[in-house]
Formats: structure tokens, C-alpha cells, sequence
């Protein structure tokens, strides 16, 4: 019975779900490019941050928006022949109400897979090119890979290298000790 | 004789312009009930609340056995339903909508179904919203049938269809029923249509049940006589009047309920002279019998 009513669903709301797939799963790899720029000019962590977060407010809008389509055309087979068919079907009610829901539900998943992808995509490969290293007094994007022996100086410039601290990477907490070059 | 339907006191109110009032209404079990009634006169209503996709306001639905609406589920894994307007999922190809329906239904039976694809001619990959008028009616009768269904309920299922495919229709349904011996609900305004296959024939009209009865006794009931040198008063006959109009100088037609043969000798005790006694066909009945329900005198 599930499995007919999502071919059933699918058939209806499948350009929906690959559309919202797609921005779905381009929507993290978009929210960062932003942050790419980062490697050949040093960016205010804030703004990096106040970049991604703009773009993130394109997540709940596509949720909705995705949401919102598939139950209409989820609806709109059965409206069309003023719920007769699924009236007459030989099942409770609810039932009917729970496949639907079921069906439009796991059909969603698709999108949020995509997102997930897109995300774990993102994220490794952003991490490669920089890392953000946040300073009490403000915060500071730093290039990575550093080949600069003790210090390269391109980021802190007159400041000692802290050789002997040990790595921090804090990613944005503005918790820094003032260097964290682990890789000096 | 149980009944396959059994309405009683049935009350349902659809806005402020229709109704159903008081409707009291068999389905004999293996009967072919024909469900007459013009346009708007709550077949399709009626027809709703048997199958508990409309809740009534007061009264009792019994479908083979069990109530309606309460039963509902059970009852319609058993019941066939050819609704009046196709209403499938128009995305779907014929052997998809197969698929669908053989998912929902415990009886269904793919060797029948599969017989009467081809039967019917119906390419399986075309989608459902691409299939023809008579198509469409085919596919929906071939849903019902291959349910297995103890009950099948048929909301003017050849209404729109053309004779050839009305045939293949009605020819695969008494086929089915002959088989089965199940029984068949069906409303249409087709008259003839019923006239040659019904054994029972209900009458709506205005949301009232006008007469059920069985299909010799209403054809045989209703007669034109022609009659002569009759008093403008026919107190005291054993029939119904239905109608009765002026030819020419004293003759008159009738056109009367409830005859029997020997009812001709009324007419010698009121001085007046049969003439002849005409069959009408059920079409004829039909109309004559609503004409006198909506006439003020009735």
C-alpha cells in the first residue's frame, strides 16, 4: 500500500523534489564560496560568519517552500476528483491521512539528504583552504597551509610565532590566546 | 430475501437548495436494481451515503450486513464502485492505476483484471488522463469488476458512452454478475438502458423515493387505455390515474397505474367504453409517473 502511494506521490511532486534537491544540496556549497575569498584576503571572521549566516536564511525559506508544494501537490490528484477515490478506498480514514503524510514525508528526505551532501562537501573542503582562528579583540581568517617556517608573519605580522603553545583551532570562539598558528 | 442495501428513514441536507426526506429504499441481495431519476433528484447523494463517503444527518444505512458509515472500510472492501465522473490519479498508465487499486483491495483478482484489459483493449501504458471518454469508462468498470465484489454500485457508469462501448460495458458486468450472483446498484437516466437489464427499479426524484418495485410489475402496471363516453369524475377505479387527456369528441387516453386485466370492467359501471389498452415502455412510465408526482394534484 506505501510503497503504490509513493509512486503515486512521486509522480507528482518528482520535478519538486529534484529542483529542491538540487538548491537543497548547492545551498551549503553556495553559502561558503563567500568564505573562499578568504585565502587571498584575510576576512573579518564576523563577516565570514555574517556571510554564511545571510545565506542561511535561505534553509527554513526552501524548507517551507518545499513543504508547502509537495503537500499541495501531494492534494492535488485527490482534489481534483473531489476525494472520491480516496473516499472509496476500502481503508480507514486515517490511514489514508498516514500514507500520504508517510509518503510525502519520506519523499522530503531527498532534499534533506542533498542538504546533508552538500554540507559535508562544504565544510572538509573550505577546511582545507583556511581555518578560522578567532582572537579575543577580534577575530582573524588565517590562509592555511602556512610554509613559513616559525612564522610567516603573513597574518600576525610582528608578533612572535607561539612555538610552543599547542595547537588551537577554535573555529570561531572568540577564545583565542592571541596566535593560534599551530602550523608555525 | 435479505437485502443487500437497506435505507431507513434516511435524512440528509446538502446546503439550503436539496435534501433527501424520509427515504426508505431495498436492494433485494442479487438483485439488479435500477436507480432511475432525473438529474438532481439525489441518485448520486443517495448513492454517497450507501457507501459512507457522506454522513447523514438522521436515519440507517445498512450495506451488505453491516452500517454505514461506521463499517465503511469493511463494507467497501467488498463493494465495486463505478462513480459517475472518472476520478483516478490522471498521471498514472493504465497498468499503474492496476497496480494501485490491486494494493488497496484484500479480493483482487489479476487473472480477471488481465482478461478484461484485453478484453476492453486497453493499452496499459497510456497514461489515465490521455484515455478517451468510453476508455475511461471501461478502465473504471474493469477496477470494479476485478475486485471480486459482492455489491456493485454504479453511479450512470455509460453515461456519455457510445453504443458500442455501452455494450462492452454492460455486457462485462452482467457477465460478472451472472458469475457471481452479486448484486448491482445502479443509477442512471438511461431508461432503456435499465428497461433491458434491471429486475428492480427505484424512482427518486425532488429527494424522495417515488416507488420500488420490481421491474414486470412496474412495466406491466402502467398502461394508456383509450377510453370513450367517460364521466369528468372516475370515482371508485381500481387503478391509479396517472394522466388523462381529451383526443377528440368524447374519447380520451388515461394513462394509469396499478392495472390489472380484469380491471376493464370498471369502465361498463360508469358508462363508459375501453377501447384499447396500450403497453408503455418504462421510459414512458418513467415520465408519466413523474409528471403526475410533481403535478399539484398529486
Amino acid at each position: 500500500m506505501f510503497r503504490v502511494m509513493l509512486y503515486s506521490q512521486w509522480k507528482w511532486t518528482r520535478l519538486i523534489v529534484a529542483l529542491g534537491s538540487i538548491a537543497a544540496f548547492a545551498l551549503p556549497l553556495v553559502s561558503v564560496q563567500g568564505a573562499a575569498r578568504a585565502d587571498s584576503n584575510p576576512l573579518q571572521a564576523g563577516e565570514l560568519l555574517q556571510a554564511v549566516q545571510s545565506w542561511g536564511t535561505l534553509y527554513p525559506v526552501l524548507a517551507a517552500a518545499l513543504g508547502l508544494l509537495v503537500a499541495i501537490a501531494t492534494w492535488a490528484p485527490d482534489h481534483r476528483g473531489r476525494h472520491v477515490h480516496a473516499l472509496s478506498l476500502p481503508l480507514p480514514r486515517w490511514r489514508y491521512v498516514l500514507l500520504r503524510f508517510g509518503a510525502g514525508t519520506t519523499l522530503l528526505a531527498a532534499p534533506v539528504i542533498a542538504a546533508s551532501a552538500g554540507a559535508l562537501l562544504a565544510t572538509p573542503a573550505r577546511a582545507q583552504t583556511f581555518q578560522v582562528d578567532a582572537e579575543r579583540n577580534g577575530a582573524t581568517i588565517i590562509r592555511r597551509p602556512c610554509d613559513g617556517g616559525p612564522c610567516c608573519n603573513t597574518c600576525h605580522v610582528g608578533q612572535p610565532a607561539p612555538d610552543k603553545k599547542p595547537p588551537k583551532h577554535d573555529h570561531g570562539h572568540g577564545h583565542g590566546h592571541g596566535h593560534g598558528h599551530d602550523d608555525h | 430475501m435479505t437485502n443487500a442495501i437497506e435505507i431507513r428513514q434516511l435524512h440528509y441536507r446538502a446546503g439550503r437548495a436539496f435534501q433527501l426526506r424520509q427515504l426508505d429504499l431495498n436492494v433485494p441481495s442479487g438483485a439488479i436494481y435500477g436507480f432511475l431519476g432525473p438529474n438532481g433528484s439525489g441518485k448520486t447523494t443517495t448513492i454517497r451515503l450507501v457507501l459512507g463517503l457522506l454522513r447523514p444527518l438522521a436515519g440507517r444505512i445498512t450495506v451488505l450486513g453491516d452500517a454505514i458509515p461506521d463499517a465503511a472500510p469493511r463494507v467497501l472492501a467488498r463493494v465495486g464502485y463505478v462513480p459517475e465522473q472518472p476520478h483516478l490519479d490522471p498521471t498514472l498508465t493504465v497498468r499503474e492505476t492496476l497496480r494501485f487499486q490491486a494494493a488497496f483491495y484484500p479480493h483482487w483478482d489479476s487473472p480477471c483484471a488481465e482478461h478484461l484489459l484485453r478484453q476492453f483493449e486497453l493499452d496499459e501504458r497510456t497514461a489515465f488522463g490521455r484515455l478517451s471518454k468510453g476508455q475511461k469508462g471501461k478502465l473504471m468498470t474493469l477496477l470494479a469488476l476485478a475486485q471480486r465484489p459482492d455489491l456493485l454500485v454504479l453511479d450512470e457508469p455509460t453515461d456519455g458512452l457510445d453504443p458500442v462501448v455501452r455494450r462492452d460495458v454492460l455486457s462485462a458486468l452482467l457477465d460478472y454478475v451472472s458469475q457471481r450472483r452479486a448484486t448491482v446498484f445502479i443509477s442512471s437516466h438511461l431508461v432503456h438502458e435499465l428497461e433491458r437489464i434491471c429486475d428492480w427499479i427505484g424512482v427518486m426524484d425532488n429527494g424522495r423515493l417515488i416507488t420500488e418495485v420490481p421491474m414486470a410489475r412496474f412495466k406491466n402496471g402502467i398502461k394508456r387505455l383509450r377510453v370513450a363516453g367517460a364521466p369528468p369524475s372516475a370515482a371508485g377505479a381500481p387503478f391509479m390515474i396517472l394522466a388523462r387527456e381529451h383526443v377528440n369528441g368524447g374519447a380520451e387516453t388515461w394513462v394509469v397505474r396499478d392495472w390489472e386485466p380484469e380491471m376493464a370492467a370498471y369502465f361498463a359501471t360508469i358508462g363508459a367504453a375501453l377501447n384499447d389498452v396500450i403497453d408503455l415502455d418504462l421510459e414512458e412510465g418513467f415520465v408519466e409517473l413523474l409528471r403526475t408526482f410533481r403535478s399539484p394534484r398529486s
